[in-house]
């Protein structure tokens, strides 16, 4: 069997006064989905952080809780899912959210993060040589973004000479100045407040079924963006292994309006693990 | 079979084995460099090791933004000169990743290293560092309307090569009068435009678009909104001349390396 990362990401409606019951996530029909983590988002700068208790049911039809958890769970690292809860394909993850604010709540969701479990030879599935040696390793990929932009299928090229295998991510801003030189366009500070990044394998095959906001795949040690600031590289579960010479591609979405000041980011994307060298 | 086949090998640390004849003691290798951060490229700054026994790095943090400058690109090589970081875009530099300031150092290296890196005793790590200047750049926030819009406007140049530069935004007291840029010197001037009752028409995004859009005011300063509506009707302001800018300044850079001693066990 096959383990492979994946994030289903659902955007809430408008949440009313009194709350929304029995709101969907429907999954995908290519294999079961081992849910290993939820975590709440909200949009930067919108009223209710922390006003959006949520629970959900577990395969069996159960609720995960027996009330609505407390509004401020599900930040930063999210809710640890032991044992797994396993989905099966085409299934439905059904989810109520309450309304702590006494107000509409608008730009809230929520993460479930967990691996689809394939049976082998059904996906491309590389893996490690039988005699192997192993360095840690890091590649960075910098992607100019205007405040409104789209950017699709940033290439991670994977050298020639070893296998990388992904383990974490990270992403900041960062515009080198150098004392004399001309002042690149992103110089300002310049932070995001809503990015979101699909994450692809070498046959374009996402890892998520919807772009996600980046601080949830990629942690953010900037600590700049929106809720909520994860200041951990973020960990992929599974790990992700690319062949030498193959590649990973992500897409970038970014729709910063007036919160960031208009201005454009120099984002350095970094993926972190290590290099496998043949033996 | 293959123990790293199973799929996922991250594991925490305290699975390491020490091989049978050999005893760990758990070490930390402070390391730092004294130097200018002004953008210049350091090459091969070395990482010393103690010669008493074999170091087993397991974590590496590294401060890559210190004194509340700006932050650094690294490019970290092994005992054997096996680079640690890759990649076609960017010669294998990139960012230490800390948290900014004064919210503490963790680097995208500062966590736990999967696989250990094994450096004989002795041996030296060489590191690349090539700092942002943590000099700054001359530049001014404007006032213009009301309510006021915020105009960033930039210096064209890092340090104090971009120092010199003022402003003046001109309400012209005649009717029908054009926007215009005009620069003498480092001193930008705009005017702005007037109808035929001689009130101002021009908007601050029109302002912006003006500097922007003069080759010759461009070539100095840089102009885009900080804060508030860009639809605003500008007013006049100063002239005021940009805050001095400096230049980089030396500082010290450097971390730790954490991992354990192995020595030998007397027979």
């Amino acid at each position: 069997m096959y383990a492979r990362h994946h994030d289903y990401y659902l955007p809430l409606p408008t949440i009313p006064v009194n709350g929304l019951q029995g709101v969907q996530l429907l999954l995908d029909n290519d294999a079961p989905f081992a849910l290993r983590n939820v975590r709440k988002w909200q949009r930067l700068g919108v009223p209710g952080v922390g006003s959006v208790p949520w629970r959900f049911k577990l395969p069996t039809g159960m609720d995960q809780s027996s009330d609505f958890r407390f509004p401020f769970d599900g930040f930063g690292d999210g809710l640890v899912i032991r044992p797994n809860a396993i989905y099966p394909p085409n299934g439905a993850i059904v989810v109520d959210v309450n309304n702590t604010l006494g107000a509409p709540i608008t730009g809230a969701s929520l993460l479930f993060r967990g691996c689809k479990l394939y049976r082998d030879g059904v996906v491309a599935a590389p893996t490690y040589p039988a005699h192997c040696s192993l360095l840690p390793m890091a590649y960075e990929v910098p992607v100019m973004l205007q405040p409104t932009d789209t950017v699709r299928n940033i290439q991670l090229a994977v050298r020639s000479n070893a296998d990388f295998v992904v383990r974490s991510m990270v992403a900041r801003p960062f515009t080198l100045l150098v004392d004399g030189q001309p002042v690149p366009p992103a110089a300002l500070v310049g932070y995001y407040s809503n990015l979101l990044i699909q994450l692809k394998d070498q046959d374009q095959r996402p890892y998520s079924n919807l772009p996600i906001p980046i601080d949830n795949l990629v942690g953010n040690s900037a600590g700049l963006s929106g809720w909520p600031s994860v200041t951990e590289p973020g960990l992929l579960v599974s790990e992700i292994y690319v062949p030498r010479s193959k590649a990973l591609y992500f897409d970038l979405f970014r729709t910063d309006l007036g919160e960031a000041g208009g201005r454009p980011i120099n984002l350095r994307v970094q993926f972190q693990g290590v290099g496998v060298f043949q033996r | 079979m293959n123990a790293l086949t199973p799929q996922n090998v991250y594991r925490a640390q305290w699975t390491y084995v020490t091989p049978p004849g050999y005893r760990d003691e758990i070490f930390e290798q402070p390391f730092f460099w004294q130097l200018v951060a002004n953008g210049q490229l350091y090459r091969d700054l070395p990482i010393q090791l103690d010669d008493d026994a074999d170091f087993i790095i397991r974590k590496i943090e590294f401060d890559g933004t210190p004194g509340g400058g700006g932050s650094s690109l690294v490019r970290f090589r092994d005992a054997f000169g096996n680079p640690l970081t890759t990649g076609y875009d960017n010669n294998g530099f990139l960012l230490p990743n800390g948290l900014i300031l004064a919210m503490g150092f963790l680097g995208a290296l500062s966590l736990p290293l999967e696989s250990e890196i094994w450096c004989p005793a002795g041996s030296v790590l060489l590191v690349d560092l090539q700092p942002s200047t943590n000099g700054t750049i001359s530049g001014l926030t404007i006032p213009l309307g009301a309510p006021p819009a915020f105009v960033a406007l930039l210096s064209t140049f890092v340090g104090t090569a971009g120092n010199g530069r003022s402003i003046h935004v001109v309400a012209p007291v005649l009717p029908l009068q054009p926007l215009t840029v005009t620069v003498i010197g480092l001193a930008v001037t705009v005017s702005l435009a007037t109808d035929g009752a001689a009130v101002v028409t021009s908007t601050v995004n029109d302002v912006i678009a003006a500097i922007n859009g003069t080759p010759a005011a461009a070539a100095l300063m840089s102009a885009s909104l900080d804060f508030g509506s860009g639809a605003t009707i500008a007013t006049a302001f100063g002239p005021s001349a940009f805050p001095l800018a400096d230049n980089g300044f030396s500082t010290v850079f450097g971390g730790t390396l954490i991992g354990v001693k192995r020595f030998r066990e007397c027979a």
